[in-house]
Formats: C-alpha cells, sequence, structure tokens
C-alpha cells in the first residue's frame, strides 16, 4: 500500500503550497517609520504579547513579564517593579491555580514534582513570624543556600515582637520580610513550577491565593575562560559560559548602551529552556527582532539541546551546507554584530551565541582582524578566502588534472608526477579517497581524546601513517601533499559550521571532478553557487552584499581603514544607518582648521 | 501567479552581458572570420548599433505597457490569438537558442577538453545544471551570475593579458577585410548576437521598472559589445583570418598557445571554468526564458512541472543532432542570421499594432 501511495504521489499533480518566506525589503523601511512612534517599551510588549497570543500554545503574558522583570539585574527594588498578577477572573476550582488551603497547595506540589521519589526536590515547612503556617519549595543544587537560610528562612521565621498583631499577607512579607532583591507573585502552577525548576524558590503562605517567588539561583557553573574555538592573539581573551547571566553580562559589558535590549523567551512549546534574544533598539531593524521571536515562539518540541538544535530550527534552508546562523563564543564578536544592527539569540546552557541574520562573508571575519591595522587585517582574510578556496577544491582539481587534463600539467611535472605514481597500484581517485577519510578519521579521534593525547595522535598519525603509507607504496607523496595542504586549509577557516560544509563538499567535489574532470567541477560550482544564492538568512540574500549588491561599507573581503567604515551594512535596513555623525577622526580637521588659522 | 522577484540594475547588466558574451566562446568567430575576415571586432560594434535600434523598439513597447511584459503585451496589443502565436514563436527561439547551446558546448568539449566521455554524460550533467537553476528561479540566476562574473571577467583579462605574446598588429590588415559592404550587411545581420537583451522585456515584472530596463538594456548591450570587441580583437591580433575560419572555438586555441617559460604555459584550465560557467548561465536563462513564456501562454501557476518535462524534451532534443558540423553551419547559422526576425521584429509589429488600434495606458510614448 505504501508503494502504491508513493507511486500515487510521484504521478499525480499537487498544487504547490503558497510559503510565503520572511524577506527583508527595503521598501518595508517606511513602513517601519510610521510605526515607530508606537515603539516605547509599553508598545513593544504589548505587540509582543499580541503577537505571542496568536501563536498558538504561546506563555501567557504573566510569564513574560515574570521573566522579563527577572533578567532587569541590578535594578533597585521598587516596588512597581514587583510584579503583581492580575488577580484571576477564572473559576477558583481551576486546577492550575493555587488554593487558599496550605495542604492542597502541597499536595498539589508533590503530585507535580513527584515527591517522595524525587529527592531533588526540597519541602521546607515552618511558621512565618511563629503564626502563620507556610512551606517553600525549592530543587536542591539550583538555589544558593546560604540566601535561603540567611534571607529566606531566618526573615521569615524570626518573631517580629513590634508587630504582633500584624496580620501576615503576600504584601507584608514581599514589603517588610523578604530581603532578598527580586520577589514576583504568582497564582499559576504551571508558571510557579517552570521557576522553581529554573533555581527560583517558591513560599506557599496559608489562606493566601498567590505565591511568592523568590530569586534565590545559585548553581554551579563555569567561571568565564579563554576562547576555544576562536582564539586570537591580539584582543580579548574571554568566551561565553554555560550560564545565560554571565553571558548576558559579558555583552554589557561591551556594549554601555542603554537600547541594547535583552528579551527573555522561552524556547518552543514546552519551555524547557529560556533565551536571551539581544539587539539594539534604534539600530536593528524591528521586522528582524520580530522574525527571530515568531520563528522561536513557534517551535513545537519536548527538548532543545542548546543553540546548536535551536539554529537548525529557525534557520531558513535546514538541508543546505552553508550554515545561515553565525554561532560564536566571543562576547565581544556578538557585541560587534549587535552594533552592525544583527540579533544575538544566546540559550540558557550554551557557551555560544547565535547571530542572524548572517551573510556568507562575515564567516570569514575573526575578532583579531579589527584589533589589527587594517592592512594585517585584510592580509589574513584574502589568506582565509585563499584557504577556503583550496579546501573545497584542491583534491578535486587534483583529479580532475590527474584523470582527465594531464596534457594541461607542465612537461617537467607532469614527470615528477607520473614518476611518484609510478609504483602505487591503486588509482588516483581511490588512493584520495582514502587519504582523506583517513584525515577525517585522524582529526575525529584527535577531538574525542583528551588534549595531550589528541595532539600526539595526529602528529604521529600525520608523520608515521603518512610517511609509512608513501613508503608502503600504497599513497604518492604528491598526493600527502595535497591531502595535508586541504586540511591545513580547512583548519584556517575561522568559523567551524562553515568549516564543515566545506569538509563535506570537498568529496561531492571530488565526485564532480573525476566523473567529468573541470567540467564536472564548474558544473558542481553552478549547482552549489546556485543554491547558494537562492539562499537567504532571515530575509536577507546569503551573498549579499555582492549579489545582490547593496551599499556596504568596505568590510567585507578587503578590510578598508577603519576610519572610512561609516556607515552599517545597507543589507540589513537598520533604522541608523550611519555610525559617525561625521568625520571619525575630528582630529585631522582640527588640524587643518587650525593650519588654515 | 509565479513570482519571480525583484532585482537590481546590477545583477541585470550583468545576467545580460554574460548570456551575450558568451557566445564568443564558441565557433561564432570562426564563422565570422569567414563572412568578414579579420573586421570582425569592429563590426560587432555595427551589429550592437544596431541592436540598440532594436532594443529601442522594445523599451517602447514596454513603456507603452508599464508593469507588463512581453507576453502581457503581445496579448494586449494583438489580442489572445495572434498574441498567442507571437509568444509561442518567441518561446520555441528561446529553447532552440538553449539546444543550441547545449549541443556547442557539449560538441566542443568533446573537441578539446573530454573527449573519451560520451556525450549523454556531457548533455547530462549540463542539463541537470539548467534543471536546479531553474527550480531556484529568475532572482537566483541573477545572483548567480553577479557572484560568478567578477571571476569571470578576471579569468578572460588573464587570458587576453596573457596573449599578448602571440599579437601580431599585421594580422588585422586589410583593416576593411572583404569590403565596406560586406561588413555593413553583416553588422546588421548579425545583430541578433545581442538579441538576448530581449529577456529583459521578459522579466520585465522583476526589474524595477521601464526606466531602469532602459538603463539596464543600454548598458548591457555596450559592455558585451566591448568584451566581444577585444575578444575578437585579440584573437584577430594572434591568428590571421585565413586560419580563424579553420579553428571551431578561437579563444579556447588562443589560450592554448600561451607560454611563459616552463611552467607558464597553457592556461586553458582557467579559459575553461570561464567558458563553461558563462555557457551553463547563459544557456540557463535562454531556456528559462522558455519556461517562463510557456507557463505565461498557457497561464500555467506552477512552474515545475513544466521544468521537469521541458528538461527532458531539452536533453532528448539535445542529443538528436547528428554532428558538430551540423551544429556550426546549420543551427548557429539560423539563429545568427534570423534571430534578429523574432527578437526584435516581433515587438517591432506589436508596437505598430499598439499604435494604430490604441492599445496601451502611455498613449504618448
Amino acid at each position: 500500500m505504501n508503494l502504491l501511495f508513493a507511486v500515487k504521489n510521484i504521478i499525480i499533480y499537487k498544487e504547490p503550497k503558497n510559503n510565503q518566506r520572511f524577506e527583508l525589503l527595503e521598501d518595508e523601511k517606511e513602513d517601519m517609520e510610521i510605526s515607530k512612534p508606537a515603539e516605547t517599551p509599553e508598545a513593544t510588549d504589548s505587540n509582543c504579547n499580541s503577537d505571542e497570543k496568536d501563536s498558538a500554545g504561546s506563555p501567557p503574558k504573566q510569564f513574560k513579564k515574570l521573566i522579563r522583570g527577572l533578567i532587569k539585574t541590578g535594578e533597585p527594588k521598587d516596588r512597581s517593579k514587583v510584579t503583581t498578577d492580575v488577580k484571576s477572573d477564572q473559576n477558583k476550582d481551576d486546577v492550575n491555580h493555587i488554593c487558599k488551603e496550605l495542604k492542597n497547595n502541597m499536595q498539589k506540589v508533590k503530585q507535580e514534582f513527584h515527591v517522595p521519589t524525587n529527592q531533588d526536590i526540597v519541602i521546607r515547612e515552618f511558621k512565618i513570624m511563629q503564626k502563620i503556617n507556610a512551606f517553600i519549595v525549592y530543587v536542591d543544587g539550583m538555589v544558593d543556600k546560604n540566601t535561603i537560610n540567611d534571607y529566606i528562612l531566618r526573615q521569615l521565621m524570626a518573631e517580629q515582637k513590634n508587630n504582633k498583631n500584624t496580620k501576615i499577607s503576600v504584601d507584608y512579607i514581599t514589603d517588610n520580610l523578604l530581603a532578598i532583591n527580586q520577589v514576583i507573585r504568582q497564582t499559576d502552577y504551571e508558571e510557579i513550577i517552570k521557576q522553581i525548576l529554573n533555581g527560583l524558590t517558591a513560599l506557599f503562605v496559608e489562606g493566601n491565593q498567590e505565591c511568592v517567588l523568590i530569586e534565590s539561583r545559585g548553581y554551579e557553573k563555569r567561571s568565564v575562560s579563554t576562547p576555544l574555538d576562536e582564539s586570537v592573539i591580539k584582543g580579548p581573551q574571554e568566551a561565553f559560559t554555560e550560564n545565560l547571566r554571565t553571558n548576558l553580562t559579558l555583552v554589557r559589558k561591551i556594549i554601555k548602551n542603554k537600547d541594547l535590549v535583552t528579551e527573555m523567551m522561552p524556547i518552543g512549546k514546552a519551555e524547557n529552556t529560556t533565551c536571551a534574544i539581544m539587539h539594539i533598539k534604534g539600530i536593528t531593524n524591528p521586522k528582524i527582532v520580530q522574525e527571530v521571536k515568531r520563528r522561536i515562539s513557534s517551535i513545537d518540541i519536548d527538548f532543545i539541546a542548546g543553540d546548536g538544535g535551536l539554529d537548525q530550527l529557525i534557520e531558513d534552508h535546514p538541508f543546505s551546507l552553508f550554515p545561515q546562523i553565525l554561532s560564536t563564543e566571543r562576547p565581544d564578536k556578538t557585541a560587534s554584530f549587535l552594533i552592525d544592527g544583527k540579533v544575538a539569540i544566546i540559550c540558557d546552557g550554551s557557551p555560544y551565541a547565535s547571530i542572524a541574520p548572517i551573510t556568507f562573508f562575515r564567516f570569514f571575519h575573526t575578532s583579531e582582524d579589527t584589533t589589527l591595522r587594517w592592512q594585517f587585517g585584510t592580509f589574513l582574510r584574502l589568506i582565509r578566502m585563499v584557504a577556503a578556496f583550496l579546501a573545497t577544491f584542491l583534491p578535486g582539481l587534483f583529479i580532475a588534472l590527474t584523470l582527465y587534463h594531464q596534457e594541461m600539467i607542465p612537461t617537467e611535472l607532469l614527470f615528477s608526477l607520473s614518476k611518484a605514481r609510478e609504483n602505487i597500484p591503486i588509482p588516483t581517485i581511490l588512493e584520495l579517497l582514502v587519504m582523506e577519510l583517513f584525515f577525517e578519521l585522524m582529526r575525529e579521534a584527535g577531538v574525542r581524546l583528551p588534549g595531550a593525547i589528541g595532539q600526539t595522535l595526529g602528529i604521529i598519525g600525520a608523520i608515521i601513517l603518512g610517511s609509512a603509507a608513501v613508503a608502503a607504496g600504497i599513497v604518492s607523496p604528491i598526493l600527502i601533499m595535497v591531502v595535508s595542504i586541504t586540511g591545513l586549509c580547512s583548519f584556517a577557516i575561522p568559523n567551524y559550521s562553515i568549516a564543515f560544509g566545506v569538509r563535506i563538499m570537498r568529496f561531492i567535489f571530488i565526485f564532480f571532478g573525476a566523473i567529468a574532470g573541470f567540467y564536472g567541477i564548474a558544473a558542481g560550482i553552478i549547482i552549489f553557487g546556485g543554491l547558494a544564492c537562492s539562499m537567504k538568512s532571515f530575509g536577507v540574500p546569503y551573498f549579499s552584499p555582492v549579489a545582490p549588491k547593496t551599499k556596504a561599507n568596505h568590510d567585507i573581503g578587503i578590510m578598508a581603514p577603519p576610519w572610512t567604515l561609516k556607515e552599517r551594512p545597507d543589507f540589513l535596513n537598520t533604522n541608523n544607518r550611519k555610525r559617525t555623525s561625521g568625520t571619525v577622526r575630528g582630529w585631522i580637521q582640527q588640524a587643518n582648521r587650525g593650519n588654515g588659522k | 501567479m509565479i513570482k519571480e522577484g525583484k532585482f537590481g540594475a546590477q545583477e541585470a547588466v550583468c545576467l545580460i552581458t554574460v548570456t551575450i558574451t558568451s557566445k564568443v566562446f564558441f565557433s561564432s568567430p570562426a564563422i565570422i572570420a569567414g563572412l568578414i575576415g579579420n573586421t570582425g571586432w569592429y563590426t560587432t560594434l555595427i551589429s550592437a548599433a544596431v541592436a540598440l535600434v532594436g532594443f529601442c523598439f522594445i523599451y517602447l513597447l514596454l513603456k507603452r505597457f508599464p508593469g507588463k511584459d512581453i507576453v502581457e503585451i503581445f496579448d494586449i496589443a494583438l489580442g489572445r490569438v495572434v498574441g498567442f502565436i507571437f509568444s509561442g514563436i518567441l518561446g520555441i527561439y528561446m529553447l532552440f537558442i538553449s539546444v543550441t547551446r547545449v549541443n556547442e558546448l557539449s560538441e566542443f568539449l568533446k573537441v578539446y577538453v573530454i573527449p573519451l566521455s560520451p556525450n549523454w554524460l556531457i548533455i547530462g550533467i549540463f542539463i541537470a545544471c539548467i534543471f536546479t537553476l531553474s527550480l531556484l528561479g529568475l532572482e537566483s540566476i541573477a545572483r548567480l551570475s553577479k557572484l560568478l562574473i567578477y571571476a569571470l571577467l578576471a579569468g578572460f583579462l588573464v587570458v587576453l593579458l596573457l596573449g599578448i605574446q602571440n599579437y601580431n598588429i599585421n594580422n588585422l590588415f586589410p583593416i576593411f577585410g572583404y569590403g565596406l559592404d560586406k561588413i555593413a550587411f553583416q553588422g546588421i545581420v548579425r545583430s541578433s548576437v545581442y538579441g538576448e537583451v530581449i529577456i529583459l522585456a521578459i522579466f520585465a515584472k522583476s526589474f524595477q521598472g521601464v526606466k531602469f530596463i532602459k538603463k539596464e538594456g543600454i548598458t548591457g548591450i555596450l559592455l558585451s559589445a566591448a568584451i566581444i570587441s577585444v575578444s575578437v580583437l585579440s584573437y584577430s591580433l594572434t591568428f590571421p583570418y585565413y586560419v580563424v575560419q579553420e579553428i571551431t572555438a578561437p579563444m579556447y586555441a588562443m589560450s592554448t598557445l600561451i607560454d611563459y617559460g616552463r611552467f607558464v604555459q597553457r592556461v586553458e584550465p582557467l579559459f575553461l571554468y570561464v567558458w563553461i560557467i558563462g555557457s551553463f548561465i547563459s544557456a540557463t536563462l535562454v531556456f528559462y526564458s522558455f519556461i517562463w513564456i510557456f507557463c505565461k501562454t498557457f497561464r500555467i501557476q506552477d512552474k515545475k512541472p513544466i521544468i521537469i518535462g521541458s528538461c527532458t524534451i531539452l536533453y532528448a532534443t539535445a542529443l538528436m543532432h547528428k554532428d558538430i558540423i551540423s551544429i556550426i553551419l546549420g543551427y548557429v547559422v539560423l539563429i545568427r542570421n534570423f534571430g534578429s526576425l523574432p527578437l526584435f521584429v516581433l515587438p517591432l509589429i506589436a508596437l505598430i499594432a499598439a499604435l494604430i488600434r490604441k492599445k496601451g495606458g502611455n498613449l504618448n510614448a
């Protein structure tokens, strides 16, 4: 039946689905400007919420406010900031809401967390001011125990001698007893449970239909260390960690701008992971931010492992070998993208920031380019471009030359090539594939092994096995050179994702070269080039600003002097294109004026 | 309705230039040397001037019907039946050009580069590329041509510059070749070389207005004329005119003569990429024009099934040719001699009909 169905599907014509993809068009700017006055924080919030409301299964307004409140660290405690939730108009029998009886609440919490089977959950019962029954719930290991002991329990349990007759309400507790910088009142069980899992402590009080969520997070985390994937010689040596708050702080430390906005969002409908969407209001095109939020909120999956999983779920062309979201572990790089007008997505638990939209040429830029003098930066970029070219095409070109176009090899080189291959029993294509496979194996084994052993394995593998293979007459020395240069070049590509794409494409080009020589490789260029040209990253064409040609600063392949980079990339349709109000190097003008006098 | 997106002036100029100039790599130069001797390099400028006049008619037609493409204009100006016939002729002609281009490239590759590979494989790879690019659409083809044109131009210039060692100024004489009358006649007849500029009218909706089309068309023709003229001049300087007539692909032959010491010899690999990639883009665009005209004429909303079917037809037709001679002296000569009729005369007739029947929004055009 399945086979019949498949055959039927092939034969029968189906109307194409009208999949309108998001496009960032220039003429939309006017619309944006019209809507600009409405973009006060309040207005944005309401818009955002209305969008979220529309999307099926999106989290309620309350929860958004709650996490937004939580992320604003360092703000003085203000009564107005303590979120006063809208009183629920729903039926009191609703099982999702807290009831007045503490016993019922405890039962519900135990049921939800599978207590006592689940031993991570701590429920501590006590009497507030030795009068009213209450209990707190938290996840062991996720909270700072000092906070709980000294600033929650000690404060709540202490007898207030001067206020013996005071009625103990949630208002009273938050205003007078808890010495904690952030507290939120919540009535919805679902939200309470999520926040408990997030590391907050929930306080339930007898006779109150509200629970107090107390900021008490204090789990173990890695300290800020040097970047592993994107190390530089000259430049900042900080990398992101697995802690979201630390990561946000690292970015904020670089961009000290009041317009840098961090919006917190649960990912998908399961909402097990939170991510932060960072952008600079007034620079980043709001349509991009909206699109990022729309895509993230529409994800319907039970679990997402970090930003890598998220990238795949929100990128435009998941089947392509070219990544459409740039992943970086460097806060300074993230900051530079944000200043350009891009959006950064940082997931809780991931030491990487995902940048969108991104174009092909940005994958070859590193932080070092800007910290070095522009001439050196240009040189490095050109080296990387050449490396990417060789890493993709060199083995394919070698195969094409040796199998199809021997007449094009200079005579002396042809002699040495044929001499080297004289005793090799296997065909060139097989020889190349075996060596490439061997190289990939060595690389993978090197990564999986602990640091020092991995490096040793690489050296041993390269030297001993390579020379042994040549001595045994299995491969020719020139092929070892081709494979080594290719491998070296692939390491010179600064972005791990695109380097991976290049590694796979290399095998495809070997195949193309083997079936039709240069003609096959040219066909491969056309097919891959066409596919890449059809791609967009969050509405921005992948090869912008070259194809399509847009006005851009000169920071593409060749790096222009920093004082000439006066504008942001045009293809991002930023709200503020200018990076400078006039002359970057004002001192030259001053000097000229001085001379004029 | 099928949508093609919009793209800018630079991409349009690149598309037109690559499509027009790619024929310089094939047999056209040899044929022109046979007809007018060593004067091809300036005869092509006459052809370009005639093509500009032809493009003026296309522009006037588009200006008369702003926001419409040529298929719609044919329908409005000539009526549904005649318009259908005109569009059909244009579409079939486009398919014929693409078949010829596939044949030319496959045969030349077989002659010069991969003589042992079977024709079905060479053509099959070509069709696979055309199929992929056609599925991706015009916007992607335009962007690809914009992206690759820098590499194509660089490779082309390197070949021209490295070939300087073989240039002989005496090869340009007699400067008037076989006579001015023949130059003038061939210059007019061979204006079809620049006929692909009609693509601007076929995809008129994808460009940003008639004003832009005018600019893009004129720039495309002038740039193509410059490239063709320079390349014809370079091989005219390299080979005497009686030798060029014998060479199937003079530009390729010219690149094989480059020799700077023991190592820098024969730069055909470089030229080969310029040649093949240029031909791929050119054939795809022409083929895609056929698909577009077909879909518009028959009011088909989804082009994908048409692409699959048309690629099969293209593949089968491309395999049908007898030999390379039948292509060079048959198809190519036919296209060059009579290509102006569907490419420039049909729009002219439509313009006259529109004027007589008082069709079109802008009656002062």
